[in-house]
């Protein structure tokens, strides 16, 4: 166990980029002897009104999930913005969340890059000032623009949308032998801690006057964020 | 630049391009070509590149859209009769505004021609409704297939061999670029909202039940009628004399085309229209959204057609021709096989299937993959085309032990595979094989001296049988592959502790 912790805790690396630049991103990683890479279809939202008319907005993403020890974080990170250019508007995100617990294979296979490089996790530490949530929402299919609109509204500059269906087992119908679900579409947004309340807030009020039901809204701390415009700007 | 309009052009330009250049490289060596015929094709090029592009872009916004919707609004109804007639419904109208179904109708005079249109168009809609009660009722879609093509090749033996080839080509035919992506928009209609374990698997296999229709149609019909011979129209080789004469010649011909698409097209916005009144009630935004798709899927579908039409068909004749009157005209088999590896990719609903099936599969099976799949594919199948226009080769021999042997398959591949790799033989024949392989095949029988009707006839149910093999082999290789690494796996010793950060980081 002590060698375990020794490496300090692992991190969930969120990575998303345009379609098809998932599996470079992977590749990335694994020089970084990064091997638990799983990739997630999502969409991105809609930027302009006139180009989401004319078809030529919400361009398709990958979303890359990576587990990673929290002292590689920033050398992974750094070599990614390097390679993926990831400091131009719009090339990508990419994001950590602390885990709470890991089973020791997956620990195990992390921390395989630990012993290849030195690192210093101390640097980073000043960086993770800068706080992020990522504020999650459950949206019926066919809402999602009135919703992101209210979000963009509160201040959020976009998001990315991850197709869904609810497993519900009391909203669940059988129809022959097919069991059929509502259809549901999940939106992550990256905020800035003092935007969150607004954004969310915002969010809930559109979903209300949309269905009359109260929206599931809810965020989650996020840290490392890395390729957000706001925070190249500053 | 903006990069949803950057992906298009790139995949664009990798769908017209290889083809484009093989062609250039064939007629500065071993196949000269008038400058008038070469002009002429790579105007078509340019078109085809445009018109890709926007109709790639118009399925994405318009065509895929409204077919998803109808097919979970469908469902949703849970009225089984309502389901299979609108299907029935659905299937007839789609088929009997395709513009290619006109063309079949023309090679087959022994069949007064509205005979032939509403068969095929009623054979097209039992078969969907059958593709749809079988997702209902989880009927197996290899027992369906099996019995079905059982049933067409004992037919076939009763049906005189001259209409063969034009018979099973009808399969491929029908099934175009606008049906193609409504069906297989339908299929994933259904599976969005499913939660059981077979849902992804039943998003496809629409197609693939969909092409029997027409074969079955048209060979019932050849019995009945005895229809002795089928008939063609020989490509025709425009006469230009200057740069303007050029334009004209597109010009003339797009009103034409447009007034096609156009018919292919209303039948579903007529559907949409239906639905929407009744129960999508879609917001502004998401309707004028569907309609600019609908435009461009208009535009981009008959700048395709003129292009191919008018640029591609007399190229492809004379190409073929060309090559096969060359002392070493077995040539014409491999060159065959690299046209064919490489047609596919500019194959408009091609494109749109394997991005369909990247999607359902959250990514497991690539757009590259399947598109590596499709070319194989597609080049054994050309390759085995021009060794019948070469030898007079009877196309049963061929197609019989083709769908034996992707009927077994079906046996050892995951389900999934099998509905894609069905679905991906209606789909990989479309406008590119009708009018640029098959004239090349004509072409070259014309040389070689072979009966045309039955020997280069035969080029798109050879290119709709292929695809099934090779895509369920990969299928196979997956398997395989899935199954390795699970056996690694099982050696690693496994520790099953749990390390707790919550400790430390409070």
């Amino acid at each position: 166990m002590e060698s375990y912790s020794a490496h300090g805790p692992i991190r969930w690396l969120i990575t998303i980029v345009d379609r098809g630049k998932g599996e470079k991103v992977a590749k990335i990683y694994r020089e970084n002897h990064l091997f638990i890479h799983i990739a997630v279809l999502g969409i991105g939202t809609a930027q302009s009104e006139i180009m989401d008319y004319l078809g030529l907005d919400e361009p398709e993403k990958d979303i890359v999930l990576t587990l990673v020890p929290d002292i590689m974080v920033t050398r992974v990170l750094q070599n990614l913005d390097n390679k993926m250019q990831f400091y131009r508007p719009g090339s990508g995100v990419a994001f950590t969340i602390p885990l709470s617990g890991i089973s020791a294979a997956a620990s195990r296979q992390a921390e395989e890059g630990t012993i290849h490089i030195v690192v210093d996790r101390e640097v980073s530490k000043v960086e993770k000032k800068q706080q992020y949530d990522l504020v999650t929402a459950v949206v019926d299919r066919g809402q999602i623009d009135l919703v992101m609109d209210a979000a963009k509204a509160a201040g959020a500059t976009g998001g990315t949308i991850i197709r869904a269906r609810g497993i519900d087992s009391k909203e669940a119908e059988k129809f022959l032998k097919i069991t059929i679900q509502p259809e549901k579409e999940i939106v992550v947004i990256i905020a800035a801690h003092e935007q969150k309340q607004t954004i969310m807030k915002g969010i809930c009020n559109q979903i209300l006057s949309l269905t009359g039901e109260r929206g599931i809204v809810f965020s989650i701390p996020i840290e490392d964020v890395t390729g957000l415009r706001s925070h190249i700007d500053n | 630049m903006n990069k949803k309009l950057y992906e298009k052009i790139k995949e664009s330009l990798t769908a017209v391009l290889p083809v484009t250049l093989i062609v250039m490289i064939l007629c500065i060596s071993i196949a000269p070509m008038p400058v008038e015929t070469l002009l002429l094709f790579l105007t078509g090029a340019a078109l085809l590149i445009i018109g890709m592009g926007l109709f790639t872009l118009g399925t994405d916004m318009a065509m895929t859209p409204i077919g998803t919707k109808v097919g979970t609004q469908l469902t949703k109804t849970k009225n089984l009769g309502f389901i299979v007639l609108a299907c029935f419904i659905i299937g007839v109208i789609v088929t009997v505004a395709e513009p290619d179904l006109q063309v079949l109708a023309g090679q087959t005079p022994a069949v007064p021609n509205m005979v032939l249109i509403l068969t095929v168009a009623v054979g097209v809609g039992i078969f969907l409704a059958v593709a749809f009660l079988r997702i209902l009722f989880n009927w197996s879609l290899s027992a369906l297939l099996i019995a079905g093509y059982t049933i067409l090749f004992v037919i076939a033996i009763f049906v005189p061999k001259e209409f063969l080839a034009v018979a099973f080509d009808s399969g491929g035919v029908t099934t175009g670029p606008i049906t193609v992506p409504f069906i297989l928009a339908l299929g994933l209609g259904l599976t969005n909202m499913r939660s059981d374990s077979n849902a992804e698997d039943d998003s496809f296999g629409l197609v693939a039940l969909c092409s029997l229709g027409p074969i079955l149609a048209v060979l019932i019909l050849g019995m009945i009628y005895s229809a002795s011979s089928g008939d063609y129209t020989p490509v025709e080789m425009p006469v230009i004399n200057n740069t303007r004469e050029l334009f004209l010649e597109f010009g003339r011909e797009m009103p034409h085309y447009a007034k096609e698409v156009l018919l292919a097209l209303s039948p579903i916005c007529i559907f949409f229209l239906i639905f929407q009144v009744l129960f999508f009630k879609l917001r502004k935004k998401q309707m004028i959204k569907i309609c600019i798709g609908l435009f461009y899927t208009f535009l981009g579908l008959t700048l395709f057609l003129t292009g191919v039409n008018v640029g591609f068909m007399p190229a492809g004749n004379y190409l073929g021709g060309q090559i096969a009157s060359l002392p070493y005209r077995w040539i014409l088999v491999p060159i065959g096989m690299l046209l064919g590896y490489y047609i596919v990719k500019a194959e408009p609903a091609v494109i749109v299937l394997n991005k369909q099936v990247e999607e359902v599969t959250g990514g497991a099976i690539s757009q590259k993959t399947m598109m590596l799949g499709l070319s194989v594919g597609m080049a054994i199948s050309v390759g085995l085309a021009m060794v019948r226009v070469l030898t007079g080769l009877s196309i049963f021999l061929i197609l019989l032990p083709g769908y034996a042997i992707a009927l077994l398959l079906s046996f050892f591949v995951p389900k999934i595979f099998t509905a894609i790799a069905f679905d991906s033989g209606g789909v990989a024949s479309g406008p590119m094989t009708a009018t640029f392989l098959l004239p090349f095949a004509m072409g070259a029988c014309d040389t070689v001296g072979g009966n045309i009707l039955m020997d280069a006839f035969g080029i798109v149910a050879m290119v709709a049988m292929t695809p099934p093999i090779t895509i369920q082999i990969l299928g196979l290789l997956y398997n395989k592959k899935v199954k390795t690494m699970k056996k690694y796996q099982e050696v690693e010793e496994m520790e099953d502790e749990i390390i707790d950060y919550g400790e430390e980081m409070m």
